[in-house]
């Protein structure tokens, strides 16, 4: 019923925007407005449907309706004509891998790719690689950290203190294992089919500051959200009208903030929402803004001293890099907890340092057993100096292949007695 | 052109750095910021589908951008 559902509802929205453009594209200048409202409304609709009957899970309808959004607004923008065949069109939104959990793809990007992919058995080999390093993250590592989060996070008034650093640096790990294990997934399967998709991380848990981590994780999304709602806002009549009047009252200083200030607020309202439709997510989404506006302020102040700043010491920037890390894991908290109350009781608890004395005691209570710890520790060593290490050339691929196949038959969580575990970002 | 980005950041050279956005030189709030101020001061519209990596390589470019836009108005 859900899946049915879904799919009615991804039809109508392949639907919508596939006759919205050929009608653009038409060249009807008068449509193009009502068409643009038409298709945001419709779309957003759409989204608040799965929200409200709590299917946008199923079958990576929030990734649908973005990708729907930007094949029109791109049509309507002129940057390329509407695309005649219906079929094409609803592949390109209905691609399986991709409605796991995304990348958001853009449709003149993966045309190419989509319509005409390239088979070759360096691609093969190269996607039967990708995969299965997914399959490893998600299925040795996430998925067997999975329950140690949930034991922790299920009890926030006797997991306090110290303990929420530990959840925190246990959802580090799932969260990272399981979103890009998905998404080698998704793209090692498409790459041995010839389709090659957009990157979506980037050595996130390396960056300098909270700015630098929104370019490094989930890409395809933050590049949605800057592309169609941040620029077009930004730079619109509307706030550069109201940048002019607070300009006049406020001065220059005030006057230029208004169009970064609002149009970054909006971004991080949607962004929040379109993770979650409930406080926890919306209120992520305001945090996220409110240290960016801060950084965004700060870097304004340092760069107003007129000297180029040197270039940071190795270990200054491993500090910024385990403060971002901090942060961005402080920030997930929301992702974990059930109530906004819970998660700023567990933050506060934290800087009390409760439960460090027996912290050693404490850690029997939780569900993992040493070899289960073992499996855990090696795969996320791993799992970091693939961080550190660039491998040159393929001469190893055969072995890396045959590793991580055995790797993932042998450790991966699944069978009888465990729960199958969706996806995090499939929620 | 190039007073306006160094009101943005005095500490760079905008007479020869180039790149300035796929270098991140310039990131999107500079952009947004960047773009209002030509708008107002130049009396055009900077569609968004004009930020480019090519457009905005440098004050060169953002003023070539910006004659562009002024002709076809």
């Amino acid at each position: 019923m859900e899946i049915a559902g879904t799919m009615m509802v991804l039809l109508v929205s392949a639907m919508t925007v596939y006759v919205a453009a050929r009608l653009h594209d038409g060249k009807h200048p008068r449509l193009g407005r009502p068409l643009f409202w038409l298709v945001t409304l419709m779309e957003t609709g759409l989204f608040l449907l799965m929200a409200g009957w709590h299917m946008l899970p199923a079958l990576g309808a929030s990734y649908v309706i973005l990708m729907a959004l930007s094949y029109f607004y791109d049509v309507a923008s002129g940057k390329y004509p509407a695309e005649e065949s219906f079929l094409k069109v609803l592949w390109f939104l209905c691609y399986p891998p991709q409605l796991l959990m995304g990348p958001i793809g853009r449709f003149d990007r993966m045309k190419q790719t989509l319509f005409s992919p390239k088979l070759t058995a360096e691609g093969l080999l190269s996607g039967a690689e990708r995969l299965l390093w997914g399959l490893f993250k998600k299925l040795v590592i996430a998925d067997r950290i999975a329950p140690v989060t949930a034991h922790l996070a299920g009890d926030p008034k006797t997991y306090d203190g110290v303990y929420v650093l530990l959840l925190m640096l246990c959802y580090a790990v799932q969260l990272y294992a399981d979103f890009t294990g998905g998404i080698d997934l998704v793209l090692g399967i498409s790459k041995c089919f010839g389709i090659v998709l957009d990157e979506n991380f980037k050595s996130p848990y390396f960056a300098t500051s909270l700015k630098d981590y929104w370019r490094r994780w989930h890409i395809t999304m933050a590049s949605w959200f800057r592309e169609y709602v941040f620029y077009p806002l930004g730079t619109g009549r509307m706030l550069r009208s109201l940048k002019k009047a607070v300009t006049a009252r406020f001065g220059v200083a005030a006057g230029r903030r208004v169009p970064v200030y609002l149009a970054s607020l909006l971004v991080w309202i949607l962004t929040g929402l379109w993770h979650g439709f409930n406080a926890n997510c919306l209120l992520w989404g305001l945090l996220n803004f409110l240290i960016l506006m801060i950084s965004y302020e700060w870097e304004n102040a340092v760069a107003r001293r007129k000297e180029k700043p040197a270039a940071d010491s190795k270990g200054i920037r491993v500090l910024r890099i385990l403060w971002t890390f901090f942060l961005v894991s402080a920030l997930r908290l929301f992702d974990v907890y059930d109530t906004v109350g819970e998660t700023f009781r567990a933050f506060a608890s934290l800087f009390t340092l409760r439960h460090l004395t027996e912290l050693s005691a404490g850690l029997k209570s939780i569900p993992l057993g040493i070899p289960d710890l073992s499996v855990l520790l090696a795969g996320t060593g791993v799992m970091i100096l693939t961080g550190f290490i660039k491998r040159k050339g393929t001469a190893l691929r055969p072995v890396i292949i045959m590793l991580l196949f055995f790797s993932v038959l042998i450790f991966g969580v699944y069978g009888p007695g465990y729960d199958p575990a969706g996806f995090i970002y499939q929620r | 052109m190039t007073r306006l980005l160094e009101e943005l950041h005095p500490e760079v050279d905008f007479t020869r750095r180039e790149h300035l956005l796929e270098e991140g030189i310039l990131d999107s709030f500079d952009i947004v910021t960047l773009i209002s101020e030509l708008s107002d001061r130049f009396q055009i519209e900077i569609p968004a589908g004009k930020i480019t990596p090519e457009n905005f390589s440098s004050a060169r470019s953002v003023f070539e951008l910006c004659e562009k836009l002024m002709e076809e108005a």
